[in-house]
Order: C-alpha cells, then structure tokens, then sequence
C-alpha cells in the first residue's frame, strides 16, 4: 500500500524545506523528498578533502529575507544573524580594500583610494536605500498576474506602479533611467577607481549570462544590494539546520535518499503522486516541486502531459550555467594582497578584465582570468578545518556549461590551474599551501544538485526572467498541471539563499488543498 | 513561382485549357479541357486521374513512432493496424484544429503522413522524449490519385497488389514494372479510388503505365475543378475553406474545434495524453458551438425568383467557395450561420451546400434559409439540412474479396 500525504514537496533545499514547514503549520501532512543523503541542496555543507569543509555551495546568506526567519521562528531553532562582515575587493596593485555593511565605514575606507568615490559611494548607498520600499513591493509579496487582465490584475499592477511613485520624483525618476543601463555606465558615473566599481558591480553578473557592459545589469545589482541583510551565522548549512529542526517540529516528514522518477497524473491529468526512482509510489493530490522548471517539466513528466505551450516556454527559459566552484584546503590561514581575518573577497580589478573574463562565456570557453568570488569559512568558523588550516570556497565566473572541449578531469584541471594562477596575483605562493582541492564544473553542479545546465539559480536573472520567472504561464507558482505548484529558485523572486520562492510558493498550493476541503 | 510536379511533363501536354493554380508552391491543373465536366464524370463513371504531389507528406519512423503520432493526433494511432489507414486531424494545446490528413501504417515502426499545410515544424514541436526520426518527404515522394468505378481494373493491369482484396482505406506495397508505390484505397472524390505514393524518379513511368492500361477503361486525367465537386458531393471538408488552420487563423473565432468540422468521429478521448486533450473533453462535456452540415438547396424556390425576373435559373459551372449567409426558416434576420463551399451535383441534380452552422440548427430535416443574388437582388430559399455525405456509392467502400490477412 502506498502511503498519503496532503502535499509532497520534491527536493530538500532550502526553498523546499520553508515551503513544506508553512504547509505542514496549517496541518497539513508533509513529505519532503531529497535525492541526496543530506539536506540543504546548494546551501548544504560539504566536506570536500578528509577534514576539510565548505558551508553550502553558495556563501552568501546575506540575502535571507527577514520575513522568512520570522515567520518561521527559525531563532526558536538556534538560528542566529550577524552583521555582514566586510568584504575585501581586490585590486591586482595589491589593494585590499574592506567594504564593510557601514556605509559611513565602507567610505571612509573608500576615501583612502579616492575622496570623489567615498562621496560617490554615499550616493549610491543613499540610492540604494531609497529604492528598498519599491524593491520590497516587487520581491517579497506575489508576483503580478500578467496572464489576464482583469480589476485584480490591474490592481496588483496599480500597486506596484504606486510603490514606485511613493519613491518620490527624483527617486522615481533616476531609478527608471538606471535600471536597463548596464552596471559599467551606472558606476562609473559614481565612482572613478577601477576595482572599487568592479568590487561593487561583480554581484551584478553573479547567474546572468552578462558582462559588465551588458545592459539591464544594473537592475540586478539594485536587487541583489537591496536584498543585502544580515548574515546567517554559520553560513548556509546553519539555516539548512534551524530549517531541519523547523521542519520536524510542524510534523514535516522528510526523506532523503529519496530521488523521484516521475510526478504521477491520473486520468483527469490532475497530480496523483511521485513514483520514486526505487519504483515506490507516493500519493498526493498536491505536488510542489522545488526543482528547476527544466527538471520539473521535462524530467520529472512524460512529454505527453505537459501542453506545446509550456513545451515551449520551458525550452526557451534560458539557464547557461556559467558558474563553477573550487573549494580548497589550505595548510595556513590565507592573505589576499596582505590582507588577513576576512570572510570575503572579491577579484574583478576593472570592468574591461571582467568583460575579457566574460566574453569567452559566448564563445564555449572559460576565462583565462576569470572573477572570483571567495569565501574563507574559517575566518568564522576555525574548525572546518584542522587547527592553524583554512578553506576557501570560491565561486568561478565564467565557466560555461556547453564547454567546446567538454567537462572532464582534464579541462577542470585546466580551469583548475587558472584559478590558482589569478589567486597567485593576490596571494603570491598560494599554490604551496594547497593540501586538497575539488573543482566542480556546471557539469558536475547539475549532476549532484540536478541544476539544469548547472546554474546556481535554477535560470538566468535577465529582466524577462524576474518577476514573471520563470515564465508568465507558471510566474504564480501554480502550473497548467492540476495540482503541481513550483517552490524553487526558479520561481519569483529568483536565485541565491532567501528562502522567497518557498516562502510565496507555499501560498497558492495552500489555498489549493484547503479549498478542497482537507 | 510555382514549381512543376514530377508529372508536369505529361500534365502539360495534356492540359488544353491552360487552366492552372498554384497548389501548395506547384502548378496544378484546374481542368485539361475548357469545362470540367468530362472530368467529372470520369470521377463517377470511369476513372480520373489526378496529380496529387504537391500534398505535404511525411515519414516517421522509429520505437515510438505509434506513441509520437498518438500525441499529436487526435486518433489513438498506436491501435492503427499495420497496412491501415487512418484519417485525422490535429489540434492545438486548445483542441483547435490545425490540419487535417492521413496517417497511414507501413510497418510496426513506420508512418506515412500527408497534410494539406506544411506540418513539419508543427510535429517537430513535439520530439523531445520521443525515439523517432520525422522526415519531409514532400519534395521527394509523388503522388497521384486513381479515382473511379474503373480504377481497381486499370490498376489490376498496372500492378501486382491484390486489390480485390484491399479494403476501403488500406494500404500496401506493389510493383510496377519493376519499381516500387504504396497503394492506399483513399481519395478525396467518395468513390472507389486509390492513391498512389512513388519516388519522384519513377513518377513519369507510373503515370504512363496507368494511362495505357486505362486506355480500355476511358480513363482521363482530371484536374482540381472536376475533384473540387466531388468533394462536395462527398462532403468532404477543405481547409481554408470549411475551417482554418488553428496557427493561421487572425482571431480565436476563426478556430474549429474537430467536433465543429464534422470530425468529432476522429476523437478518441480515453488514452494517453494527447494535443488538446483537455479542451476536447470540456467541448464534449460541454457541448459545440458549431457544427458543420449538408444543406439542400431548393430548387424550385431558386427557379421561381430568376423566373420572376425573365430569367432561366443560373447557376455556377464550378463548385464555389465563398461564405454565404444562412439564416432561419422562422426570422431571415437571424443568422444561422453561413455555407462555406457548394455546387450544383450532375449526378445527384441538386444543389447542395456545406455549411457552418450553430449547433442548435444542425439537426437533419431542419429547414433553414439560404441567401441567394438574383439580379443584384438579395433573397432567400430555403435550404434542409441534410448529412454532408451527399453522395456515398456503395462501390466507395466494397470489397470483392474479403482478405485473409
């Protein structure tokens, strides 16, 4: 006999567990499937060499909204935040410079490379902070519904065109002249020194298929700035355990190890279940996927169950992973350009390296000197490592998926020695201190995470994909599927550690299961 | 420009009239003599033959062949049997029709498709997950239809197949002086006939062999004039003329849904997911809005108004294809629908119409009325509705010999 549940929620990241913790509040009976032995997805913790440990493949926790930590009560479950820490943007002069959360801190730190870009730095952050009630409108509350145009609709739209309007004129007025310009042009009408706008700008390109000079970047650093929060501390395996203990505390019943093959329909075409890959059937009249739409629809369905409509829309849903990672275990705790004791660093230097380092992207190739983006655990957390040794989790921009010459254990030794060569230029003799490493191409990344093409956010942040992501048909939550609702990164508001897409996802399947009267 | 079909040199020399059209980016003859008539009857009482090549057809082939075109049929193709024909159309994720055609089984894993539109990108929407290959044979494959009371004796000459024992929309493979057709009992005219699929290299060397042994049977070739009556009689529906392609159409209104064409016949519901599926089962739960119908014209109501007006009653020598309005019997201000195409049939002596009408007027008897110009003068006669299969002879779907397959 196989089992009933109110809702199966598939995969156990992070939006798959808020999801599942929000259903199973309303009393409703959870399961939450995981393929992997551990939960968490891209925000679990690895050890990656005997003794040495990474916190989740992404690092950033800076973007986990607050809305979702206080719903869940995940303080109740030992989560803790802390402020940002500063991070340190790199300059192949052998500048370090510490931007701290502290705007007054971060431009008086400026102000030692150049007095017009600390003035320019206030600016920004000014503008930044003036444009959060008009970002909160857009990524924290349900996404408009472009599918129809009716009096709800319209309102919903009128809202967000008033959030905008309360921004004042000016506010007003300049974000709409900055958000389609490209993060090259909108910085460098602020800031004159080089790698403090390639520091600031890198973000920008983090999941687009973009270089600094494409346009609409900036409106994905304006996303990305006015998200930035707290941090979590401990990292994003932290909030995967308050999340665990959340999630065990409404009843939610989890399984790992657990892949599953299909999402089953019945005759009427409405969610009847999962078939797991163990040939073990699942019942359940609500299915919330937190997978990628592409695995979604296109694996986890028979191509006779989904219409040409979203055959089509999700084909075209662009998800060019161009992001890989190299974890290494270090013998001694690592400077950057002499610097020491910070958690992050970025590379970059100046628009036209990060171009150069974007450009072969289009072209099947990685950078030969691509930007990083470095995390060193450690600093907070000494015992991912053996005493007196550090981690360095680093995220490599650009690394395509399609690679010409393929992923293999040679051309990820390849991408290996670049990204040792480009640490060089910061920390000279890097190289000795290696004592274990992993280089995970997007190849590997949607092996292990089942990440289409390997994209960290489960699809491209391009402005066609926001908001209405990942595509009208589906943008919310809810799908043509009768029954099948979508909770993943894949959904608004997008990509990266913040829990939203769960969070708003778990709404319209919840209003589905308790209309029919369970 | 049009392109010559294979047959264009023999079509050419034997096309008096200089009567063309282009079909589907081909020349086609409308009719080889100045009027249709002898073609006509040649359909009914001898053999025509007509160049069908410039049809869009297609090969699928592969395991999941039966299940790929299952999915985008509205016929469960996987329970066609091997050397049956299916006919059927396709919908849109709506349930709006996109085209209509034949499917016909050659092997376990082998189709042959034809169409009226090019379907290729439509059906290769479709690939993803599906071990089949899908290839346009359009431009490589001729075709000619053989359609008459004398076209199973002319073919018997020309061929190896056992045709008294092929079955009304069969298909099989023969031999012609040592090259290879598929054979199928199918046409476009409701009467015995076959058609007859050939790689463009043999294509002259078929039309010959047909034409010498269908000498003693008054075989004549027939062009699209003389089909298009036929068609009528037969009431079989033209796209772009009795409905619109569902990817063409400028507004939803244009739209069909199978069981508003008269195809309702081809849905087969209960089974795998298919294209439409979902809209179809709300149709039939819901009801149409439309229906397509036979209309019979009256004849002495027409005959009476042109004779008002010192006029013998005139009428088209060709079938038509223009909407004309239909209204009911009770109110000529309500509009019932409006007739798509129509003719005046030699064989039956009746004018008779196909029409698009909403579904509560399509019941068999209903009497409605039929918009007609008589001296730039609009008026009306009255038009029963009738089955759309006028002319149905019992030769059409015979078989002399059941065959023990």
């Amino acid at each position: 006999m196989s089992k009933t549940y109110d809702i199966i929620v598939i995969g156990g990241g992070h939006n798959g567990l808020t999801a599942a913790i929000l259903l199973a509040r309303k009393n409703k009976k959870v399961l939450v499937l995981e393929k992997r032995p551990v939960l968490g997805g891209i925000a679990a913790g690895e050890e990656f060499h005997p003794g040495y440990f990474t916190i989740g493949l992404l690092h950033d926790t800076g973007t986990v909204r607050q809305q979702v930590i206080k719903e869940l009560n995940l303080a109740k479950f030992g989560l803790k935040t802390k402020a940002r820490p500063a991070i340190g943007l790199l300059s192949k002069r052998g500048d370090c410079l510490p931007l701290s959360a502290d705007v007054d801190a971060a431009a008086s730190a400026i102000s030692k490379f150049s007095s017009k870009d600390a003035a320019g730095y206030k600016e920004y952050a000014a503008f930044v902070s003036a444009i959060k009630p008009f970002m909160a409108n857009l990524l924290n509350e349900l996404p408009p519904d472009l599918s129809a145009l009716g009096t709800k609709q319209l309102w919903a739209l009128v809202k967000k065109g008033l959030a905008l309007r309360w921004l004042g004129k000016k506010t007003m007025m300049e974000f709409l002249k900055v958000a389609p310009m490209s993060i090259a042009d909108f910085l460098n009408e602020k800031f004159e020194t080089d790698f403090i706008k390639a520091g600031i700008g890198a973000p920008a390109l983090y999941g687009s298929f973009n270089g600094p000079w494409s346009s609409y970047t900036t409106i994905n650093l304006l996303m990305g700035e006015s998200m930035a929060h707290e941090q979590i501390a401990g990292g994003p395996q932290a909030l995967v355990a308050a999340l665990e203990q959340a999630a065990e505390n409404e009843g939610v019943e989890i399984r790992t190890n657990a892949p599953v093959e299909k999402i089953l329909l019945d005759t009427g075409r409405k969610v009847s279940g999962v078939k797991l890959k163990t040939g073990e059937e699942l019942k359940a009249s609500i299915v919330a996927s937190s997978c990628t739409p592409h695995v979604t629809f296109y694996d986890l369905l028979q191509p006779n169950q989904i219409s040409y409509a979203l055959e089509h829309a999700v084909k075209h849903y662009r998800s060019r992973g161009t992001t890989a990672k190299v974890n290494l275990a270090l013998n001694k705790e690592v400077l950057f350009n002499n610097v020491g004791g910070l958690e992050f660093y970025r590379t970059g230097n100046s628009f036209d390296e990060m171009e150069r380092a974007f450009d072969p992207a289009k072209y099947k190739q990685f950078s030969s000197e691509p930007l990083l983006d470095i995390h060193v655990p450690t600093v907070a957390n000494p015992n991912l490592a053996p005493a007196g040794h550090s981690v360095l989790s680093i995220l490599v921009h650009f690394a395509p998926y399609n690679l010409k010459e393929e992923w293999n254990e040679e051309s990820k030794k390849k991408l290996y020695s670049i990204v040792m060569k480009t640490l060089e230029n910061y920390s000279p003799g890097i190289g000795s201190s290696v004592v274990g490493s992993e280089v995970l191409s997007p190849a590997d990344l949607e092996l292990r995470y089942s990440l289409t093409q390997g994209h960290i956010y489960h699809g491209e942040h391009a402005v066609d994909q926001l908001i209405t992501r990942p595509f009208p048909l589906c943008a919310q939550y809810a799908t043509p599927i009768s029954g099948l609702y979508l909770c993943g990164s894949g959904s608004h508001p997008g990509g990266s550690i913040t829990g939203m897409p769960g969070y708003l996802g778990h709404k319209p399947s919840l209003k589905i299961v308790e209309s029919s009267g369970k | 420009m049009p392109l010559p079909t294979p047959f264009f040199p023999r079509t050419s020399a034997l096309c008096h009239s200089m009567k063309w059209k282009e079909w589907a980016g081909y020349y086609a003859v409308c009719s080889y003599e100045t009027l249709h008539d002898t073609e006509y009857y040649a359909f009914r009482n001898s053999a025509g033959l007509l160049d069908v090549s410039p049809l869009y057809k297609y090969r699928v082939t592969g395991p999941d062949a039966a299940a790929f075109l299952s999915r985008i049929m509205v016929r469960n193709i996987e329970k066609l049997a091997i050397g049956r024909v299916s006919y059927c159309c396709w919908c849109d994720d709506h349930g709006k029709v996109v085209d209509d055609g034949t499917v016909m089984r050659r092997g376990e894993q082998e189709f042959f498709v034809t169409s009226a539109d090019p379907c290729y990108s439509w059906f290769s929407r479709f690939l993803r997950g599906y071990k089949v290959e899908l290839s346009d044979i359009s431009d490589q494959v001729a075709g000619l239809a053989l359609q008459g009371p004398t076209s199973r004796d002319i073919l018997k000459q020309v061929c190896d197949a056992d045709l008294d024992g092929l079955k009304y929309f069969a298909t099989c493979k023969a031999r012609v002086n040592g090259f290879e057709v598929y054979i199928s009992r199918t046409g476009y005219t409701g009467d015995l006939g076959y058609e007859l699929w050939v790689d463009h290299e043999h294509a002259l060397k078929l039309w010959d062999a047909i034409m010498a042994a269908g000498k003693n049977y008054d075989i004549r070739p027939a062009g699209l004039d003389a089909l298009d009556v036929t068609r009528v009689e037969a009431g079989l529906i033209l796209k772009d003329v009795d409905y619109f392609n569902a990817l063409h159409a400028l507004i939803d209104d244009r739209k069909s849904s199978p069981y508003e064409i008269s195809l309702g016949w081809t849905v087969d519901l209960d089974r795998a997911p298919f294209n439409g599926q979902a809209a179809l089962q709300a149709e039939k739960e819901e009801g149409s809005k439309w229906a397509i119908v036979g209309l019979d014209i009256d004849w002495p109501q027409l005959e009476e108004l042109y004779y008002k007006r010192g006029l013998p009653p005139v009428l088209s020598n060709h079938a038509w294809r223009s909407s004309i309005p239909i209204y009911t019997a009770k109110d000529k201000r309500i509009q019932a629908g409006y007739a798509t195409s129509g003719t005046w049939s030699p064989i039956l002596k009746k004018n008779i119409a196909l029409a698009t009408v909403q579904k509560k007027y399509d019941k068999i008897g209903t009497e409605l009325q039929f918009e007609v110009t008589v001296e730039h003068v609009r008026h009306t006669v009255s038009a029963i509705v009738s089955k759309t299969q006028f002319y149905n002879p019992e030769r059409k779907t015979f078989t002399p010999k059941s065959s023990k397959s």
